[in-house]
């Protein structure tokens, strides 16, 4: 079985490439193409492909086109996704696409009128329409940053730019807003919240807080909350639990920031390069402490509170 | 490294809220890439606008309108005219219309700045005003205006509206403005 | 080659590590995995699967422990 990454690359002339992909360097090759990792997708399937090569060979594939803004690139993929072969992916992560509703819900009723469902994560543009179209709660995984979640908190904003000011102020909210995310339905069925502290959330339950190592250099550096996706992709792939995946993920992002020491006007690039020593590292203490029965969470039937 | 300190900024930006005593129409365009054109023009033209969400029933994903007095429709749509930008509709507004955020979230890195406003973020190395990275968002164009920013100063045509074509663009814009506040040249 | 790996007791993610580890060594052949629950159970699976074995059997005894057999030719 294998995993789909899908997302666009910042050239409108890139053409829609779907199939396997390696890493040359600080390129990924799909098909003919070659794609310099600089931040966004790029970022995010290069992490993945780097941490789940410590498995062996990952079976990663791509659906990628050029987009820069207009959402031509997207509507090709949302096109193209409605008849593709979808049944070979356990698990399909979307990422940088135009938050287009129309084009959403044809992914959506793609995956509904298969017979199994994929483990679907959300990050990026395909996250905020995910939750705009009103079908957060189908997902399995969402990894916001902490001002993302409040957007997802915010029931009446349609993106981030909308999220009302209350909502943006302060990190001693987060219990409020993970609670008004689920309340009404807008976060998929676990989070993995990226921010001055990490925290993984499973049903409507915080599960486990991530904290060190701080380095508080990795929020301005493009790409540092890209990898924690591609890293916790990798960690599903290769089977782990989806709480256990976003916190490794979570750790190993960190201490690849740590080893890498980087400075605000560092690249992605600087970075990836210590994920293989990192992920090893995580490896070797990937128990970690969990406030919760975090296994019984994720079993557990997700039952959303009633809409008022 | 030299110690970190936070601060949130809230900045009433633009203009004020809807003119007293009057109606506003809206303008409504295909995309936020023409949006982004026509405040520009709008504003080098005089006029008092806001840039706002649509009403819902006009929602379809990634809005701004331009909301602006009903009385000037005539001299608003002629201005946008002679610039070719030509709106989808111009209706009044009776729904009450989303607010962009106007709140800035700032971050000391010695050296280095960052301004965030909404799920944009954009750090300057503070000496000579360079673009050292552009972070957050999830519209196709951030990464593409990352491109286009970094590794420029402040003052060499950055302004992220001059590419942007998403709401994620236009809340680079924010922070670029507010960054230039901040640290002007 | 046949191989066992008792991953009873162990939360996640020690089995599906385990079981990777016991794939890498192996290459092909035959392992069985031994896991006390169904989220374990699933995991493993899903994690052999991912490599490209194929999975034989999942014998569920009334004591909760689950049995997963997995093959490479």
């Amino acid at each position: 079985m294998s995993w789909l990454i899908v997302g666009t690359v910042p050239q409108e002339s890139f053409p829609l490439v779907h199939g396997s992909v390696s890493l040359d360097g600080k390129y990924l090759r799909v098909e003919h193409q070659r794609v310099p990792v600089a931040r966004g997708t790029p970022a995010l399937i290069a992490a993945a492909v780097l941490a789940g090569s410590i498995f062996g060979d990952p079976t990663i594939e791509v659906l990628l086109a050029g987009d820069t803004g207009l959402g031509r690139g997207s509507d090709r993929i949302y096109r193209y996704f409605q008849d593709m072969d979808r049944f070979r992916y356990e698990g399909i992560t979307f990422h940088y696409l135009q938050p287009d509703i129309d084009g959403h819900n044809r992914v959506w009723m793609a995956l509904e009128s298969d017979t199994k469902r994929p483990i679907l994560v959300a990050d990026a543009g395909f996250m905020y329409v995910a939750k705009m179209s009103g079908y957060a709660a189908q997902y399995d995984l969402f990894t916001p940053d902490a001002g993302e979640l409040a957007f997802l908190a915010d029931e009446k904003a349609p993106h981030p730019f909308y999220t009302r000011g209350f909502l943006l102020q302060t990190d001693a909210a987060l219990p409020d807003l993970i609670e008004k995310a689920y309340r009404f339905h807008n976060a998929a069925r676990h989070l993995l919240i990226k921010g001055k502290i990490d925290v993984v959330v499973a049903a409507g339950q915080i599960v486990t807080k991530i904290a060190e190592p701080c380095v508080p250099v990795l929020e301005p550096i493009g790409g540092t909350g890209d990898t924690v996706t591609g890293i916790a992709t990798a960690l599903l792939h290769a089977g782990m639990g989806m709480t256990s995946s976003c916190r490794m993920a979570a750790v190993t992002n960190r201490l690849m920031g740590k080893l890498a020491s980087p400075d605000p006007a560092s690249s992605i690039c600087d970075l990836l390069k210590f994920l293989p020593q990192a992920l090893a590292e995580t490896l070797k203490n990937p128990t970690g402490p969990f406030h919760q029965d975090h296994e019984a969470l994720e079993a557990a039937s997700f039952t959303l509170p009633p809409l008022t | 490294m030299t110690g970190l300190f936070e601060r949130f900024r809230k900045k009433k930006r633009g203009p004020s809220p809807a003119p007293a005593g009057g109606r506003e129409g809206i303008l409504v365009f295909s995309h936020t890439s023409e949006v982004i054109a026509a405040e520009s023009c709008l504003r080098d033209a005089g006029f008092d606008v806001r840039v706002m969400g649509p009403p819902p029933a006009l929602h379809t994903g990634c809005d701004l309108v331009i909301a602006f007095p009903l009385i000037r429709q005539l001299e608003v749509t002629e201005a946008l005219r002679h610039r070719r930008i030509i709106p989808l509709q111009v209706v009044p507004v009776d729904d009450v219309l989303l607010e962009p955020v106007s709140l800035f979230h700032t971050v000391d890195y010695g050296a280095y700045l960052m301004v965030r406003a909404a799920n944009m973020k954009l750090t300057i190395r503070k000496s000579d005003r360079m673009i050292v990275n552009v972070s957050g968002g999830g519209c196709p164009d951030v990464p593409y205006l990352a491109e286009q920013l970094v590794g420029r100063r402040m003052d060499e045509d950055t302004e992220p509206k001059r590419h942007g074509k998403t709401l994620c663009g236009y809340a680079l814009q924010l922070a670029w403005e507010e960054m230039n506040r901040q640290c002007p040249g | 080659m046949e191989m066992e790996v008792d991953a009873r007791g162990l939360s996640c993610p020690q089995p599906v590590l385990m079981t990777l580890e016991a794939i890498g060594k192996a290459k092909q052949g035959t392992i069985t995995i031994v896991v006390d629950n169904e989220t374990s159970t699933e995991n493993v699976t899903r994690a052999a699967q991912s490599k490209g074995w194929t999975v034989l059997a999942v014998d569920k005894a009334a004591n909760g422990i689950n049995t997963i057999r997995i093959e490479k030719k």
